[in-house]
């Protein structure tokens, strides 16, 4: 993060976000986070042009380890666990980084905007999300999904709703120093507008945090998306997704642990690449392990 | 088997009211057909006929049975134990020796009470596991009961006719309202004691299926003033095999041995112990802390066929789930739609998909354990191309449905969701829409279109009074079709004594459902359980009841020491 006094947002702009993703990259916890995060949105992407079957393909009789052609089982439907599993990754990825990339937008515009203006504004806008705050985020999704009914729009709007104040207290606590700065005040002199101030001097100076803090939210974002499919939410009854699954399946646990070990397995290692992602973000923003590219 | 309690319900009442709030009391009436040959009494070509033939059969097939059956069990059986039976209850449980609205309820009602009359294996009318030494049928609507002799409550006091009596007010009885419907057919001045053990019971209206209610395991004897328990367990009086010693709802109950039970069995005691839910059930077994298990969902039914500790019984009963088509309003008011629809239907598939295999494909014809049910109709199979073109000729080849299914009912939304992938093959767009249970058994029940639904077993005529008349007390499909004749063909049959004859008119009836009816059944369902290998004495055979029939309120069940 720069804290030279500068008038040239195109300096401050090319230098900062690169070096922190290199820096981060030299952390093994980014890597393994990275690799983890790759390899599951790999599966999501191309699995199902790989899976054998279609989703909702019928292949023997339901809950059964051996079934031939169904390497790892049918599942509570009949269907085949692993063709399933193929095809079950893009909903949780799709629905958690919109909702997340949403999020993250409109709450790094409101912590910029209340940062920068302070006063009024800023108090405003801070107890509105203080509001948001208050509500539980799983229980607000929950009755929203009850009452709209199951839709991809309204995961995506509750899960960016409830983001919002997060990601905004972030980046004013992240922006409030920066706005302090000779610099800025350099750019109010220069006739500079408020949306370029904000847009080219003050946002890149806080993209570290915001990268971390985005990268948590992504995090729980794919845990309550995979919660709200585990408690029935699916967009699409009988919808091939990680968190269907293990709710479909949990009954026949004992007897056929793949149809929810395998999804199960596949939310945690992404929740926990995402996680790395975010914790080797965090040390590099925070100069934590600074000279131990092993840590 | 909710709905099994249902026959009497007013129309009025809903389906989900009925589910949770009525009583046992299938009883008696209006229908059922199954009164043939080890059958008691019904008679086969009148009146003078009945009397003989009904008291003699009755006599041998009852008795006789009851006291082979007895014996051999008890040369097998060893005495002593208590047995821990698990089963899925909650604090809403009550004990009434008529009425039930639970599973947990029906556990513990078979323990204590016993019926007037019971099937047998073959679903026909026995009295070897019931308190009637014979019944008579001497019209359609006049009967006689003969009490088996000397048989005591659990307070010692000898069943007589004035119990008989009492228990069959006590059914009708508006203010407990365990059978409203019945009073359709009996009133206070039905019953007439002809000696301390004899009851002449006159209907209102003539039912040759009166028998097959009195088999119902709700029509239970209870003593004279008896009442539901209220939090003292000494009210319990029955004659069952087991008297109650303490119940806390949602908790457990503890049985004793009836010392002078008319029967035999082998335990001391049973407890019946209620669980949250069925994962926790199987877990119980499977730990040892249960030594039965009622009902196993069909996906952990493999976890007790593979464990060499546990034993899975599984029985195949007449319980059914059913596609309704309502065939007053489009599009199914086209046969052609209807008919479509069911070859649309791969059963196999459907048995494999929602009950991992544990049942049997279903032909579109319900009541599988009567005599009467068509077993030489043809099986209708998958057909997709006879399917796009009846739907091509009805002008519904692209068709769009909704097909509603309820959240509480397990099968339900699995079997609508399998449907709606099978019907693509068709070229039409079936959306499976599940809804919660209070909403979908609430005021649009009987009302949507296209719907799913589930049912006990019941005799053809049983059946036919309750879903499939004008007058229906659950119209799902609104059969039959403005025009037709079935109506009086039921009439017909049910005021017919001649078995041969009442079949005759019934198969006609069941061929005009077969050809162009609205149900889609595509499978019937077996009862599944799990119990300890050291638990003795029950036997895989169609049942109504799970757990074969609760090892006939226990009293079959012994413990290997």
């Amino acid at each position: 993060m720069s804290t030279d006094i500068t008038i040239d947002p195109a300096h401050t702009t090319a230098v900062a976000q690169p070096g922190l993703l290199r820096s981060a990259m030299k952390l093994w916890r980014t890597r393994i986070g990275v690799a983890l995060v790759v390899l599951l949105v790999g599966v999501a992407i191309v699995g199902p042009w790989v899976a054998p079957y279609g989703p909702a393909e019928f292949v023997g009789t339901a809950n059964l380890r051996n079934v031939e052609g169904a390497w790892l089982g049918t599942d509570y439907f009949g269907q085949d666990v692993w063709s399933r599993f193929l095809h079950g990754g893009r909903s949780i990825l799709f629905l958690a980084s919109v909702a997340t990339l949403i999020g993250f937008f409109f709450g790094a515009a409101i912590g910029l905007v209340a940062a920068y203006n302070r006063g009024r504004i800023d108090d405003a806008l801070m107890r509105f999300m203080d509001i948001i705050l208050a509500f539980p985020q799983l229980l607000l999704a929950l009755v929203a999904l009850t009452t709209v009914g199951p839709q991809s729009w309204l995961i995506i709007a509750i899960v960016a709703f409830t983001t919002i104040p997060r990601i905004a207290r972030i980046t004013r606590g992240a922006a409030v120093p920066v706005v302090e700065r000779d610099f800025i005040g350099a750019a109010e002199a220069l006739g500079e507008s408020r949306l370029r101030i904000i847009t080219r001097e003050l946002l890149p100076n806080v993209t570290g945090p915001l990268l971390v803090e985005a990268n948590l939210r992504l995090t729980y974002s794919i845990g309550i998306i995979a919660g709200l499919g585990f408690l029935g939410f699916a967009t699409e009854r009988n919808a091939a997704d990680w968190g269907l699954m293990v709710q479909e399946n949990r009954v026949a646990l004992s007897v056929q642990p793949w149809g929810t070990v395998l999804p199960a397995v596949a939310i945690a290692l992404l929740t926990i690449g995402t996680g790395l992602i975010s914790d080797g973000l965090a040390r590099t923003v925070a100069g934590i392990d600074r000279g131990r590219p092993d840590a | 088997m909710k709905e099994q309690h249902d026959l009497w319900l007013p129309a009025g009442i809903g389906r989900r009211q009925l589910l949770l709030g009525a009583g046992t009391a299938t009883v008696l009436v209006a229908c059922g057909s199954d009164d043939s040959s080890s059958g008691a009494t019904t008679p086969t070509t009148g009146a003078t006929t009945a009397e003989t033939t009904g008291a003699t059969t009755a006599d041998t097939t009852g008795a006789t049975t009851a006291e082979t059956t007895a014996t051999t069990v008890a040369a097998a059986g060893q005495k002593g134990g208590t047995l821990r039976v698990g089963v899925v209850g909650s604090t809403n449980d009550l004990m009434d020796g008529q009425y039930i609205v639970a599973r947990a309820d029906q556990a513990r009602m078979v323990t204590g009470w016993e019926p007037i009359a019971n099937y047998d294996d073959d679903f026909n009318i026995a009295f070897n596991n019931s308190l009637a030494e014979e019944i008579e049928a001497k019209a359609p609507d006049l009967f006689v009961v003969r009490l088996k002799q000397g048989i005591e409550f659990h307070n010692a006091k000898t069943v007589g006719a004035e119990d008989l009596i009492y228990s069959f007010n006590r059914l009708i009885d508006p203010a407990l309202g365990i059978a409203p419907a019945l009073s359709e057919f009996l009133d206070a001045n039905s019953f007439k004691a002809l000696d301390d053990r004899t009851v002449e019971i006159s209907l209102l209206k003539p039912s040759v299926a009166f028998l097959n209610g009195m088999a119902d395991y709700g029509a239970n004897i209870v003593p004279v003033d008896y009442a539901r328990f209220d939090g003292d367990p000494t009210t319990q009086i029955g004659t069952g095999a087991f008297k109650l010693k303490s119940f806390t709802p949602g908790s457990e109950s503890v049985h004793v041995r009836h010392e002078n039970y008319w029967g035999t069995s082998f335990l001391d005691e049973v407890q019946i112990i209620d669980f949250s839910d069925q994962s926790a059930l199987v877990n119980a077994l499977t730990s040892g802390d249960i030594d039965v298990a009622i009902d196993i969902p069909y996906a952990q039914a493999g976890a007790i066929e593979s464990n060499g500790d546990l034993v899975l019984l599984e029985s195949a009963a007449g319980n059914w789930q059913t596609i309704t088509m309502r065939v007053d309003v489009a599009p199914f008011d086209d046969v052609r739609v209807r008919q479509a629809m069911r070859l649309i239907v791969n059963r196999e598939e459907m048995v494999q998909r929602v009950l991992s295999g544990h049942g049997r494909i279903g032909n579109d014809m319900y009541g599988v354990l009567d005599g009467s049910y068509p077993k030489d109709f043809a099986q209708r199979e998958q057909d997709i191309d006879t399917a796009k073109q009846l739907l091509k000729d009805a002008g519904q080849e692209n068709l769009e449905i909704e097909l509603f299914a309820p959240d509480d009912t397990a099968g339900l939304p699995e079997y609508a969701t399998a449907f709606a992938e099978q019907a693509k093959a068709a070229g039409i767009n079936v959306t499976a829409t599940v809804l919660d249970g209070g909403t979908y058994w609430g005021a649009e029940y009987t009302q949507r279109a296209f719907a799913t639904s589930y049912w006990s077993t019941r005799p053809y005529l049983n059946q036919v009074a309750q879903g499939a008349l004008p007058t229906a007390t659950y119209p799902e499909t609104h059969w039959p079709p403005a025009g037709s004749n079935f109506e009086d063909l039921y009439n017909q049959a049910i005021a017919e004594v001649d078995q041969e004859k009442r079949y005759a008119i019934i198969r006609e009836m069941q061929q005009m459902e077969y050809d162009d009816g609205g149900n889609i059944i595509a499978y019937f369902q077996n009862l599944i359980d799990g119990h300890a290998a050291s638990v003795q004495g029950a036997v895989s055979r169609p049942n109504l009841l799970n757990f074969d029939h609760f090892g006939r309120g226990w009293k079959n069940i012994w413990l290997e020491q």
